[in-house]
């Protein structure tokens, strides 16, 4: 009993982190609002000056990084568990490459055909998507093809490999501003669609996904047997690798499409979580990880905002500082712990 | 309950495809109540036939049948609830994992998608781990147990599956000699006081025949016999096991 309520206060701290981080979030930006307007406005009672800002523009944001953050954190966690590595993330399937290559393509061909870089954020969803589904009919068809997953994991591989290539051809034919702008479109904003209808489209389809991976906790932990316990304990593991891939990618598509490319939360937030929680049991780590993943999101998009230099940084250098550490620190406790 | 018999092979052939038969005409069965052991040498097909008997591989011709249906015709759920399985890989992703929820694990074909047991499963979790006496383990991390425990944990999530039909692949492989005669004695035990077919593959002829009530031999051609204990026989069986090395080993278990 004394470890379930280690995990539950786990969850409760992450919530508590949660709720003060979206509050910063929200309070803080170009303009400092304060804290009580913040509360008065979420609570819904506040017909202050701030409000329009507030309701437009930094909740739809702070709520964005949230979800997207969760997004990625269970879908690393799912690419972990289906490869049995450790170094498995959203982005190891090359689908996040199939939308940057896509994007790529946008902004450099509308430059080149001389009607300046596209930077509209509808057709960059539009191509992000495509991108990414069109990675994910690859790899589908691959996986029909093949039996193990490292073979699975090196096609993915070699797909990011070789989309990266075409997008740095792309990259060094190009001009000087689409190069810009598609280097921009790689750093990563939550702020990029808020003001559209499509954030609504956004959001369902992250929680949609999010709520899904729920669903699958029983065959996860069931693959941390490998392929034949699970199989022998009533998994379809061919039918369930197909589901998880299927989620993974809508998933890491919609997050690439409206936000960019967010590195490292994928890999980062189940190294963290298991090194909190000390366990490996599906049940605990996928609603613990959903949170921390929206937490530790929420705490990089506050660092990027808070213009240590005195401007704002992109998302994706916060996510990668923050990251790399905490994954490297998890690794050396956990290699005392494997010891034990 | 009905007759013993539960599962029985009928003409199988097992292998990988046509051209790749390995071995030809099985008819043989296992019992409810007793412990089967297949011995043979090392490439003579035992995980072959025991992957054919799970269901993992599709006999090439002939029939595997479980409680008279084949045993490719029933569901991934029917199947799991009839036989479990422990097998001899090694696995360092449940490192992190308590004991109790490698256990709990034997569940699954039973709960939902989420994993959660009734107070029904954590019954049979716990009796599982107390009939083969690992209660005292169940709060350890699997990182912290001696093969020999590990590999009582895997029995114990088998036995939580509740299947009347268990099949070990080499479970004796990774153990000394001490833990070996342990996990045979407790598998016996099981099979005759839970009324289960136990079958598992090994490679260690003198404990089969010490333990085992019956045996599948597949000999140095790749034929397999079956026959019922007491062995009056025994050093035709190694015999026919181990072809011309035989002598060596007879005098190496005398010794």
């Amino acid at each position: 009993m004394n470890k379930y309520s280690r995990y539950f206060i786990c969850g409760i701290i992450l919530l508590i982190a949660i709720i003060v981080l979206f509050c910063a979030n929200v309070a803080m930006g170009s303009v400092h609002i304060p804290i009580t307007d913040v509360i008065n406005t979420i609570l819904g009672n506040n017909e202050g000056i701030y409000d329009v800002i507030i309701t437009e523009r930094r909740l739809p944001e702070a709520v964005s990084s949230m979800v997207a953050g969760s997004a990625l954190a269970v879908c690393g966690l799912m690419m972990q568990t289906l490869f049995r590595n450790p170094l498995a993330d959203p982005s190891i399937l090359g689908i996040s490459s199939g939308s940057t290559l896509f994007i790529a393509i946008l902004t450099f061909c509308s430059t080149a055909l001389g009607i300046g870089a596209i930077m509209n954020p509808i057709w960059q969803i539009i191509a992000a998507t495509a991108g990414s589904m069109v990675v994910l009919f690859f790899l589908l068809a691959v996986s029909r093809r093949v039996v193990s997953n490292t073979s699975l994991l090196i096609t993915g591989i070699m797909t990011g490999y070789l989309t990266s290539a075409l997008v740095s051809i792309l990259q060094y034919s190009g001009s000087k501003d689409a190069n810009f702008a598609f280097v921009m479109w790689t750093q990563g904003s939550f702020s990029r669609v808020v003001s559209s209808d499509l954030f609504f489209i956004f959001i369902i389809v992250c929680i949609a996904g999010i709520i899904a991976v729920f669903f699958l906790i029983r065959t996860l932990n069931a693959l941390l047997l490998g392929e034949n316990y699970a199989r022998n304990m009533g998994i379809n593991v061919h039918r369930s690798r197909n589901i998880i891939i299927i989620i993974t990618a809508l998933l890491t598509a919609a997050v690439t499409a409206y936000c960019g490319p967010i590195a490292f939360i994928g890999l980062a937030v189940p190294h963290i979580v298991r090194y909190m929680t000390r366990s490996a049991d599906r049940r605990t780590l996928v609603p613990l990880t959903a949170l921390a993943g929206a937490c530790i999101t929420l705490l990089c998009a506050l660092i990027a905002k808070m213009e240590v230099f005195g401007y704002m940084l992109p998302i994706n250098a916060v996510t990668s500082l923050i990251g790399a550490p905490i994954v490297i620190a998890a690794i050396f406790k956990n290699s005392s712990f494997n010891e034990r | 309950m009905g007759k013993k018999e539960i599962v029985i092979t009928k003409g199988l052939y097992t292998g990988y495809s046509d051209k790749q038969i390995v071995c030809e005409n099985i008819n043989a069965h296992i019992e409810r109540g007793s412990l089967t052991c297949l011995i043979g040498r090392n490439g003579a097909g035992k995980s072959t036939l025991m992957r054919t008997m799970c269901g993992f591989l599709k006999p090439i011709h002939g029939e595997v049948l479980l409680d008279g249906k084949k045993i490719e015709d029933y569901s991934h759920n029917a199947l799991s609830r009839r036989l479990s399985v422990v097998l001899t890989e090694i696995i360092s992703e449940i490192n992190y994992l308590t004991v109790r929820s490698v256990v709990e694990m034997g569940r699954y074909p039973y709960c939902n998608c989420f994993a959660s047991l009734s107070h029904e499963d954590y019954d049979i979790v716990d009796k599982s781990m107390k009939i083969v006496g690992i209660e005292d383990l169940a709060g350890k991390s699997m990182a912290a147990l001696s093969d020999g425990q590990r590999q009582k944990v895997m029995i114990a999530r088998a036995l939580a599956q509740d299947t009347s039909v268990i099949v070990l692949d080499e479970p004796l492989s990774f153990l000394d000699m001490p833990s070996r005669i342990e996990i045979m004695k407790l598998l016996r035990d099981i099979a005759h006081t839970q009324e289960k077919a136990i079958l598992l593959s090994s490679h260690d002829i003198e404990l089969a025949l010490h333990f085992a009530d019956r045996l599948w031999v597949i000999d140095r051609n790749s034929h397999i016999y079956t026959t019922n204990a007491p062995y009056t026989d025994s050093s035709s069986i190694i015999d026919d096991v181990f072809g011309g090395q035989s002598i060596l080993v007879k005098e190496f278990l005398k010794a």
